[in-house]
């Protein structure tokens, strides 16, 4: 019977033979047995193959040449297995032993982990799907060493203020630059009229396939003038080859006001009555007075009573729906998709609804020549209520400003949009606003490239690629012409429309080159071109008096006051290159090289060059280490290099007449730009040493950097005698220095077979130091900032609060820096002892911050919870000088004025209260009180759950009878808790700043942004 | 091996031809001009010359701080307690070295001498038209008034510290590349810069031969002007010539009683809601534009209209109550009570109902000489000189050179023209010039100018700094506060500067 069988086998066997061709089937498992769908069956050295499918099996029709079958899979490691004369090869995939054979994303291209001399790292897709937040950006937050992500408002579409280690410029942008699919994007807040917006929320985090953060020169300097404040590279998703894959996501839920601390609780009325009439007899205010005075408020008695926070808030809608297809062959693969998002916002009207697709298509035409094309338009609508102190029409700001006794409501239930003083005179109703303005974003955005491979030889690549970005902002704003701002113009509308147009074209050769026979030493190059092209056009039309309220557009109005056009354009010409060695993947010695030119720098230095080099040493391949049972991999690396930060406006260098300076309906046109030929990018140098460490099988990854990053070169504007005709020049001056070290640990501390759990921990430790100001300036006062060497850019400086005197009530200073003497005198100069300004060595910067992130997975039931901390900064609250003390009497009140000073031997920090601040005596200023000092300056470290979520994956034998892939349903939580750790807090920590790109002067500063929100959703994602 | 790499080495090439040419790199601005082409004919010396105008609209100059300060630094007006934080420290005589408001002042005052110098030299060299005389002239005149707000604002009076240190006079050969970084002039004395300013508007009289309306200046605005600054320096016979040069061959005319304010509508009741107000003084103060061809009233104004304008930054709306208005700025019952219930001028100054605005009881006076910064068509312009001023300069030249019969003439020559029930002053000896100060004090409310006649008189005087409860400073000549601090950004830059005593 077997010789039966054996002589059979032999037929077929020949008979294979005799057509040249033959089929090989198998199966394919996990370790532990499990079929293995989708993994790709490729005979070695063609592009024949196949996939598996779902029960694992195969089968795969060999040309006459085949010898080996290549099985590879994501997360697998890829096994060779030679045919011989076998009919069925059966195979068992391990999983990656080491995450060092991972593929890394960086500039130009891709590596093997094992093979990286730079400091990246890496967020796969999986992280950044199906969040509810607007952008990655914001997802980013605590996931990544060395990156500090901060949302400063909680506006749906808002900008994201990023860091890589520490903030890189004084008068330029700090933010990194943001590199998708390969284009150069122009990123950041494009808008000119909305509060705040961003560029990546036009993406659809759940089509991102990975995100990988450049951190050092090794991997930035290839990206010349334009990397040096780090890059973020996104990739996103292509098609898969084998069975067509569905994935639908859906979440739901409610966006809801986040934590306020309990001393920013607005008065009620009673209080704010009783501190009023408290403070005018204080002020020397007769009883006749104070009852003419409170009759100007209507409300003598407090019968109403506003809790202006809860009128200004709300439980928001958060929808998200995904759903995408990614399948095709060996040849052609596809990956298509379509979002819907929607986020309305804690705040009243302010929300973002997004509508997005990619449609992303790879051909294999043969051995030779790959093309590809990627398409992914996006629409989305941001409706963002004026922000900010400036705006009387914000409604953070209404819901401290209105007094409690002022009510929105008239008694027939209509908005109350009187003017009168004892209603909404100065600061609007924010609810009849919010009914009757529009202030709006609609966003169109395409991103799309084109981008074919020739493969010369096998070891030699010509690839070049398209890349276009195409941003189309159509901005409205309405202010109606009954109440709030509108009122003045009869009705006011602003119409703008803004267009961005980018192309990135790069030609490149990839050669990759055994230097020995034995393929122990290796070369990898690459020289390339790149060609980038940006035009800025902008239409701005304002009108004003309107006909109805009902119809806002500009035609139906009867005055137009502003219709003009204007564009900026820059460019950037460029050549680059890398060259690696590699020595049996032991030792690994790269080079990059990059030369730039742009229009935007002065003809005297318009071109510059770029280098780095680096090393790595996988000590875990010397003969000493392997077989180690506890480290897998072991890797050193050092890295050193150049690159830069060009984001200078685009005609910053050139000396020019302006125009718009009009007068009496004729054109007129000014001096305006002082310009400067030599003017170029700021440099960075960057020295790096890091290790990345895998032990335990895998059940420790530990990554260790230590950096320092040398920003020279800086912008300043040099200040002139202003006598010239102009404040400063702008030059090349200037420098900084960022340092720390960074530490990633991903864990698996238990891992049983039904239990596990998986810890992943972050840590930063940044030190920025100024180093060197213009000639001739040994300090820039800056705002509440000192800039100055040996200092930190954003050091805090203003008068050092030293309480209130106990016998008195007065307000208290310190004299000066040595503490030697407190004062009552804020600033008058003409009497003894003014408080002087001095640096209290507290900084806006965090001196560490970080995630740590927990799962716990129990069977298909999982839970996971995100932190984010933050420690080492100060916040301040610049509207404190509004809210707290009388001083501007007809404002609402922080709660923290109960604990005002009322007789003497009371110990607090609130000073006596005067009406108007009327006791301005030469010695005791209360005028000044309230005016800025360290008074209202806070600690700003906080611990944030970011998000907690729990949910539930169905195992896949029931998915399976079910006719599906996978099933996982979840609930989530995001900012559900906050810890602070001051108790005089006013502001949430996170929020005290600016979404500006350049945050120089704003960083830390409470600006009234939007409230951030409470998510709490549910969700379903199913692959089938 | 070889083989391929000559390849690799061959393609490496052929990628680098694929590379731009350097045009790619040159990208202009869809705005701006190179300053070396911007001025080369007529019509650019006109464009650039509107540029220098526009620019005296600036918030920091005539756009509001000047014409307020010299009104909230006297005994005119004085910042509400409910206030939206706007000149505090003006208001309480606590300016610093730091501060925002002289901090502006000062850098903005030499942009436009900047520019006016481009002007005027780009302008004497374009052959000597009609024209580019006039715009030269011109740009003549509004340097003159720049170096003379500066060095009032900065220096001592003429008249008590000529010889103190005044501001920097611009160096001739101002190179515009990174070596103005060496460019730190030393304050030129007070007489130095008032020689300057003479010599300036002299040639602007001469150079000026073309009327374009009150929103340019004249060869009479200039020499009108010219009487101020004679009037500052205490010199009453140029005072005299040059007033007199003004009165009796400008042609302007003063208007009639009817024609320069006649109040329409009614402030409302018992709050300042904006439906229920629909005041305004009516007359030359409502009107919002400027003259083209007349001439009457004005000599010179800034003008603002529909397109160019300063926002929610003009004027106006630091004294409007309603209509989007701070309102911050409230006027004094003393100045007030200096009107008869005939003189049309009490208009300009309404009463507020009682409760017009939260946190201020008692009597409200407010503003109205610029009614219009919410005017759908039009907004308010900033006079910078006027006939009755002229006048009133004459009467004080007249009364210090010993006329008082002449003095009194044309005191009554503006006191009766606004007040027709008015009998007219017939005082002698010192009273006379009180009677001019009390009469310039109610003509020129409002435009900034009260704080320099007590400034240049050495006069003390008392400073409500807030009604109700109240609080005053007393004013004297010693105080430090009278003439604004260098800012420190310009000493910073240039250690050449000396700081005014008390900052």
């Amino acid at each position: 019977m077997r010789k039966f069988f054996l002589l059979l086998w032999g037929v077929v066997f020949f008979a294979a033979q005799a057509l040249a061709q033959r089929t090989v089937t198998g199966k394919v498992t996990d370790e532990q047995g499990n079929p293995l769908p989708n993994v790709s069956v490729l005979v070695k050295g063609t592009t024949v193959g196949t996939i598996t499918k779902a029960d694992g099996t195969y089968s795969i029709t060999l040309p006459a040449n085949a010898k080996d079958l290549v099985f590879s899979s994501t997360d697998m490691t890829p096994q060779e297995v030679a045919i011989g004369s076998q009919s069925m090869i059966n195979a068992t995939l391990k999983a990656s032993a080491s995450t060092l054979q991972e593929v890394v994303v960086v500039g130009y291209g891709t590596q093997k982990k094992s093979d990286v001399t730079s400091a990246v790292s890496k967020v796969g897709g999986d992280k950044v799907a199906n969040v509810p937040f607007t952008s990655v950006d914001q997802i980013l937050q605590g996931k990544v060493a060395g990156l500090q992500s901060q949302t400063f408002s909680g506006q749906p579409g808002a900008n994201q203020q990023i860091r890589i280690r520490g903030t890189g410029s004084f008068s330029v942008s700090s933010q990194p630059l943001y590199v998708i699919d390969g284009i150069q994007i122009n990123s950041g807040d494009l808008s000119r009229l909305t509060t705040t917006s961003n560029v990546l929320s036009n993406i659809n985090p759940d089509d991102i396939e990975s995100v990988t953060v450049l951190k050092d020169a090794a991997a930035t300097a290839i990206y010349g003038s334009r990397g040096g404040n780090g890059v973020i590279v996104i990739t996103t998703k292509k098609g898969k080859a084998g069975k067509t894959q569905f994935n639908f996501s859906a979440e739901v839920g409610n966006n809801k006001l986040g934590d306020i601390p309990p001393t920013a609780k607005a008065l009620n009325s009673s209080q704010w009555l009783m501190l009023f009439k408290e403070s005018y007899i204080n002020a020397g205010g007769t009883q006749a007075g104070l009852n003419s005075n409170l009759a100007t408020f209507g409300d003598t008695t407090g019968a109403t009573d506003i809790d202006w926070l809860h009128m200004v808030t709300r439980s928001g809608t958060q929808q998200q729906y995904n759903i995408s297809a990614s399948g095709g062959d060996e040849k052609t693969k596809f990956y298509i998709s379509g979002g819907y998002f929607k986020q309305e916002a804690s705040t009243i009207a302010s929300d973002l609804t997004r509508y997005s697709t990619v449609i992303n298509i790879d051909h294999t035409a043969n051995k030779k020549l790959n093309f590809s094309i990627r398409l992914a338009p996006t629409y989305s609508k941001e409706d963002a209520v004026l922000s900010n102190g400036s705006q009387f029409a914000n409604p953070v700001l209404t819901a401290f400003f209105l007094r409690p006794m002022q009510n929105p409501f008239n008694p027939d239930g209509s908005f109350n949009i009187s003017s009168a003083s004892k209603d909404f005179s100065s600061v609007y109703n924010p609810l009849y606003l919010a009914a009757a303005n529009i202030h709006s974003l609609s966003t169109f955005s395409g991103i799309g490239s084109a981008q074919g491979k020739y493969n010369i030889l096998d070891n030699l690549s010509f690839t070049s690629k398209i890349g276009l970005q195409y941003t189309s902002l159509e901005e409205f704003q309405y202010d109606n012409p009954a109440h709030g701002d509108g009122v003045a113009a009869k009705g006011r509308g602003y119409t703008y429309y803004t267009r961005y147009f980018l192309y990135d074209f790069v030609n490149q050769l990839d050669y990759h080159a055994n230097l020995t026979k034995n393929k122990n030493l290796t070369m990898d190059a690459k020289v390339a071109t790149e060609a980038i092209l940006s035009k800025g056009y902008f239409i701005s039309a304002q009108s004003q008096n309107y006909s109805t309220p009902r119809l806002p557009l500009s035609t139906n109005a009867s005055t137009v006051t502003i219709g003009s056009a204007t564009g900026s354009d820059y460019s950037f010409a460029s050549m680059f290159g890398n060259l690696a060695f590699n020595y049996k993947g032991k030792y690994i010695l790269a080079g990059t090289l990059r030369r730039d030119g742009s229009s935007r720098f002065g003809l005297q230095n318009q071109y510059g060059t770029f280098p780095s080099a680096s090393l790595a040493w996988n000590i875990s391949k010397e003969s000493f280490l392997q077989g180690s049972k506890t480290i897998s991999d072991l890797k050193l690396r050092a890295s050193y290099g150049s690159a830069g930060n060009a984001e200078v406006s685009n005609y910053i260098a050139k000396q020019t007449v302006g125009f718009g300076a009009n007068y009496n309906n004729n054109p007129g046109g000014t001096f305006s730009t002082l310009g400067n030929t030599s003017l170029t990018w700021e440099k960075d140098n960057q020295f790096d040493v890091g290790t990345d460490i895998t032990m335990f099988k895998n059940r420790l990854n530990l990554t260790l950097d230590y950096y320092d990053r040398v920003s020279s070169r800086l912008l300043f504007g040099v200040p002139l005698s202003q006598v010239s005709g102009f404040s400063t020049i702008t030059e090349n001056v200037g420098k900084l220095e960022n340092k720390g070290f960074e530490i990633t640990v991903n864990a698996t501390p238990i891992s049983t077979k039904n239990f596990t759990w998986d810890l992943s921990f972050n840590f930063t430790h940044n030190k920025n130091e100024m180093k060197t100001l213009p000639p001739g300036q040994n300090q820039i006062i800056n705002g509440v900032f000192l800039v100055r060497p040996g200092l930190d850019i954003n050091t805090w400086y203003m008068r050092d609060w030293a309480g209130v005197d106990p016998a008195t009530g007065a307000p208290l200073w310190w004299v000066d820096s040595t503490k030697s003497a407190k004062t009552s005198n804020y600033s008058n100069t003409s009497v003894a002892n003014p408080a002087q300004r001095y640096s209290t060595g507290k900084s806006a910067s965090p001196k560490y911050y970080g995630g740590v992130s927990n799962t716990f997975t129990y069977k298909g039931l999982s839970v996971t919870a995100d932190f984010y901390y933050n420690y080492g900064n100060y916040v301040f609250d610049q509207w404190g000088s509004f809210l707290a003390d009388e001083t501007n009497p007809t404002y609402g009140k922080y709660s923290l004025n109960l604990q005002r000073w009322t007789k003497p031997g009371d110990i607090t920090n609130v000073p006596k209260l005067y009406y108007g601040a009327t006791n301005s005596s030469a010695t005791v200023q209360n005028s000044s009180s309230n005016a800025t000092s360290t008074r209202f300056l806070y600690k700003g470290d906080f611990i944030r759950l970011r998000n907690l979520s729990i949910g539930y994956r169905i195992d896949k034998g029931l998915a399976s009878k079910l006719h599906l892939g996978s099933f996982y349903f979840y609930v989530r939580g995001t900012n559900l808790w906050t810890k602070t750790y001051d108790k005089n807090l006013t502001i949430d920590p996170e929020q005290g700043g600016s979404s500006n790109t350049n945050a120089s002067g704003s960083y830390g500063i409470n600006a009234l942004n939007l409230f951030y929100n409470r998510v709490v959703t549910v969700g379903v994602n199913i692959g089938f | 091996m070889r083989h391929k790499i000559n390849l690799f080495v061959f393609l490496v090439i052929a990628v680098f031809f694929t590379s731009c040419k350097k045009s790619y790199l040159t990208r202009d601005p869809y705005n701006a001009v190179s300053l070396s082409t911007a001025i080369k004919s007529e019509a650019d010396l006109s464009v650039a010359l509107n540029g220098v105008y526009s620019q005296l609209r600036n918030t920091d100059l005539f756009g509001r701080t000047l014409p307020l300060k010299g009104d909230l630094m006297a005994d005119n007006v004085y910042v509400t307690t409910s206030n939206s934080n706007r000149y505090i420290s003006i208001n309480n005589f606590t300016t610093t070295s730091a501060d925002a408001y002289p901090g502006a002042i000062w850098p903005n005052a030499y942009v436009i001498i900047k520019n006016a110098n481009n002007v005027i030299n780009a302008g004497l060299g374009l052959g000597g038209t009609t024209n580019t005389n006039q715009y030269a002239g011109e740009a003549f005149a509004i340097r003159a008034l720049m170096y003379f707000e500066l060095v009032r604002n900065f220096g001592h009076p003429y008249t008590v510290g000529q010889n103190d240190p005044g501001v920097s006079i611009v160096p001739d050969n101002l190179a515009f590349d990174p070596t103005i970084t060496t460019v730190k002039p030393a304050r030129s004395t007070v007489k130095q810069v008032y020689t300057q300013v003479i010599s300036d508007l002299e040639r602007a009289y001469t150079l000026m031969t073309v009327y374009r309306g009150t929103a340019y200046f004249s060869k009479y605005a200039a020499r009108a002007l010219e009487a101020r600054v004679y009037q500052n320096m205490g010199d009453w016979v140029n005072a005299k010539a040059m007033a007199l040069d003004v009165i009796n061959n400008s042609g302007w005319v003063l208007l009639a009683p009817a024609a320069y304010v006649s109040p329409t509508g009614s402030l409302g009741g018992t709050s300042a809601a904006s439906a229920l107000n629909t005041y305004s003084p009516g007359g030359y103060w409502a009107s919002p534009s400027v003259q083209t061809s007349t001439k009457n009233e004005t000599f010179f104004e800034v003008g603002s209209d529909l397109l160019s304008n300063n926002g929610f930054d003009q004027i106006g709306f630091i004294y409007l109550q309603v209509g989007g208005g701070y309102g911050d700025i409230l006027g004094n019952a003393e100045l007030y009570n200096l009107y008869s219930a005939t003189d049309v001028r009490r208009g300009l100054m309404p009463l507020a109902p009682a409760g017009y605005r939260s946190g201020q009881a008692g009597n409200i006076y407010l503003c109205y000489k610029y009614p219009n910064p919410a005017n759908g068509a039009d907004k308010d312009d900033t006079k910078i000189i006027r006939l009755s001023d002229v006048l009133l300069i004459a009467a004080e030249a007249y009364y210090n050179t010993a006329d008082i019969p002449n003095a009194n003439l044309y005191l009554n020559k503006v006191a009766q023209q606004r007040d027709p029930a008015f009998a007219g002053y017939a005082n002698a000896g010192a009273q006379v010039l009180e009677d001019i100060l009390t009469e310039r004090r109610k003509e020129l409310a409002f435009e900034g100018s009260r704080f320099w006649d007590l400034v240049r008189l050495q006069r003390s005087w008392t400073k409500t700094r807030n009604q109700n409860p109240l609080t005053t400073i007393a004013v004297t000549p010693a105080n430090t506060q009278l003439i604004f601090a260098i800012p420190q950004a310009e000493r910073d830059a240039n250690p050449n500067i000396v700081q005014n005593p008390g900052y």
